[in-house]
């Protein structure tokens, strides 16, 4: 249920979850380095780029329907990932779009990749292409590109609805290594089906810290993992009240959901 | 950190600190904190967002004519398909004005009489109250007996020479409202002399009353004739009639590809595949009407599947991304993001 106005208690909550992010920020800014596991995905991306040097084909990068958001800026490390390895290899990389927004800031990080590797030059600014902020034109349009360039690798990442399944069988028509990475979990059978390798949920998120292994990427994905258990904490405690509450229903437990809901106007004193 | 960097940072941080600070605190500040209501300037922040997505929106537009343009100009390889796709975009927008000028025009004439309607109960208030107004109450009323002759008459033309048939109710009933409303106004019309000034309100309370009814049947005649207009049709046929089915068709193709990925996704490799080869057997027979020929229980165990562990593992997915997502608008929010997709001040960025 989405709510307006946080109350105390949710307040208390985000102070607890985004502590940790400071915190391992600043201890791998002083040098403290963090275990990362293995994530095969992000680990075939190379792969992929690599795969798609030896055929000499084109590799796509889409960001599906994802608009300006926290999820676009994770997508975009990989995609500066993705442009660099491109353009060292010199192979072309296409970038279609659904957002005319995401288009401007997409097309700046591609052009930063090249520029990093020194191959500005060889950028192509009609490699990124506006094809239709419309979901199923977009997919047609996307379907359409990867079949006339037969693409080798395609790269999947952001956020996707309903035409995921139409984009990730595209690739698979035309023998493309598929690396997909959705945040939204009603997509992930489709890509798991229809792709080489899938990241899953916040798997999309912890790519660009594994890609760069940069301090402050490397200070958050670790700031999850501790937020998380803070969460997992939070879940195991209302589930022994719950049912604590059913197994002895004369004492009167502490209720973490009217604790967490209570609003400001409850505690007193606040004109709401 | 160059200027322009420093800049963003701060806009961001501030932009940031706005819709947090609306977020946490209460809607309104309790008096002795100076009662602030923080939602005051949402409805105009929200139309500046407006207003950049639709400077966004012309890239979109530009990108398209570069990318399909330099195609057609250097005959390259697809010009035809791209001079197609600019020849659709150009028709649409054609089409598209034209409707929404259309249908905008619906709308004026109806709000013509309203707003005539409005002013003869304003000038009768004005009247009664005796409020001071730059012009006399009958310079007032002329204007108004003006205004009203050209929109009964436009009216009446509209009537006329609809291209449409009109219902004999409609018909009636504006012939109706117009007569009802021309009495009052022959009566305003004679009236020119400041002593008869109290004989101005009556005549205005009727005359406002038939023009915001005239004003209804207005609208609909408008109605009538927009929805069987060239404009609507046309627009109707190339987004209804074309550009609607087209998009269904793109899902439909959704029922093949479920097939074709389910096919590779359960096949037995190894006994993850296998597992999830069952789970998904006992979903799809527990969906079926004819479950009881097979097992009773089917129906149950289907939910319990989808309720229980598949529920939890949805959940565990948000839950990461939720907090991943945190995570990283905290770090847009202060500017600490790294160097992970820019060169760092070295570019343009």
């Amino acid at each position: 249920m989405g709510v307006e106005h946080a109350t105390p208690g949710m307040i208390i909550i985000m102070i607890i979850l985004a502590m940790p992010l400071f915190y391992f920020i600043r201890r791998a800014r002083e040098g403290k380095t963090f275990f990362v596991r293995r994530i095969a995905g992000v680990d075939a991306i190379d792969q992929a780029i690599g795969r798609a040097a030896e055929m000499g084909r084109s590799v796509s990068f889409s960001t599906g329907l994802t608009s300006v958001s926290p999820t676009l800026y994770a997508v975009l490390g990989v995609l500066f990932h993705v442009t660099k390895k491109c353009a060292l290899y010199r192979n072309k990389l296409l970038l279609p779009q659904n957002s005319p927004e995401v288009m401007a800031i997409a097309e700046s990080v591609m052009k930063d990749g090249y520029r990093v590797q020194g191959r500005i030059n060889e950028f192509d600014p009609a490699s990124v292409v506006f094809l239709s902020e419309e979901q199923f034109a977009y997919a047609s349009g996307y379907m359409g590109m990867i079949h006339r360039e037969k693409v080798a690798s395609a790269f999947l990442f952001g956020y996707f609805a309903a035409e995921s399944l139409i984009l990730a069988e595209a690739g698979q028509q035309v023998g493309a290594l598929q690396v997909a990475a959705s945040v939204s979990p009603e997509q992930v059978p489709f890509f798991i089906s229809a792709c080489d390798y899938t990241l899953i949920g916040e798997e999309l998120f912890a790519a660009s810290a594994y890609l760069t292994k940069e301090p402050v990427q490397m200070g958050s994905l670790r700031a999850q993992d501790r937020a998380k258990i803070v969460i997992f904490l939070i879940v195991m405690l209302g589930v022994a009240l719950s049912t604590a509450k059913v197994i002895w229903p004369e004492i009167n437990w502490l209720d973490i959901n009217q604790l967490i809901r209570t609003p400001w106007e409850n505690l007193g004193g606040g004109a709401v | 950190m160059n200027f322009r960097k420093r800049l963003i940072a701060v806009v961001t941080f501030l932009g940031g600190l706005y819709f947090f600070l609306d977020f946490i605190l209460p809607q309104k500040l309790p008096e002795y904190l100076g009662g602030y209501e923080f939602s005051r300037y949402n409805q105009q922040i929200s139309s500046g967002f407006i207003a950049i997505g639709s400077v966004a929106f012309a890239l979109g537009l530009i990108n398209l004519l570069y990318i399909h343009g330099t195609k057609i100009v250097f005959k390259r390889q697809g010009a035809l398909n791209s001079a197609a796709l600019l020849l659709s975009l150009i028709t649409m927008i054609v089409f598209t004005v034209n409707e929404w000028m259309a249908f905008e025009g619906v709308n004026s004439h109806a709000g013509k009489l309203r707003n005539l309607s409005e002013f003869a109960r304003q000038i009768k208030n004005d009247a009664e109250s005796k409020r001071l107004t730059e012009k006399t109450p009958l310079e007032r009323v002329a204007i108004l007996v003006e205004a009203t002759d050209d929109a009964l008459a436009d009216t009446e033309k509209a009537l006329n020479t609809s291209p449409v048939l009109v219902p004999v109710i409609i018909r009636d009933e504006i012939i109706n409202r117009t007569t009802k409303a021309t009495e009052p106004l022959n009566i305003l019309r004679t009236i020119s002399d400041d002593s008869e000034k109290s004989k101005i309100l009556e005549p205005l309370e009727v005359m406002a009353g038939e023009l915001i009814a005239l004003a209804g049947e207005r609208q609909k005649l408008e109605e009538l004739a927009y929805k069987k207009s060239v404009s609507k049709a046309l627009y109707g046929f190339v987004y209804e009639g074309l550009f609607v089915p087209l998009g269904s068709a793109m899902f439909a193709l959704l029922g093949f590809y479920i097939i074709s990925a389910g096919y590779r996704a359960f096949r037995v490799k190894s006994a993850e595949s296998a597992l999830m080869m069952i789970a998904a057997v006992v979903v799809m027979l527990g969906q079926i009407p004819f479950y009881s020929y097979i097992h009773e229980s089917l129906p149950e165990l289907r939910l319990w599947l989808l309720e229980v562990p598949s529920a939890a593992a949805f959940r565990a997915i948000k839950f990461g991304a939720a907090i991943a997502g945190l995570y990283m608008a905290i770090r847009m929010w202060c500017s600490i993001e790294s160097t992970s997709f820019s060169d760092d001040g070295k570019g343009e960025i």
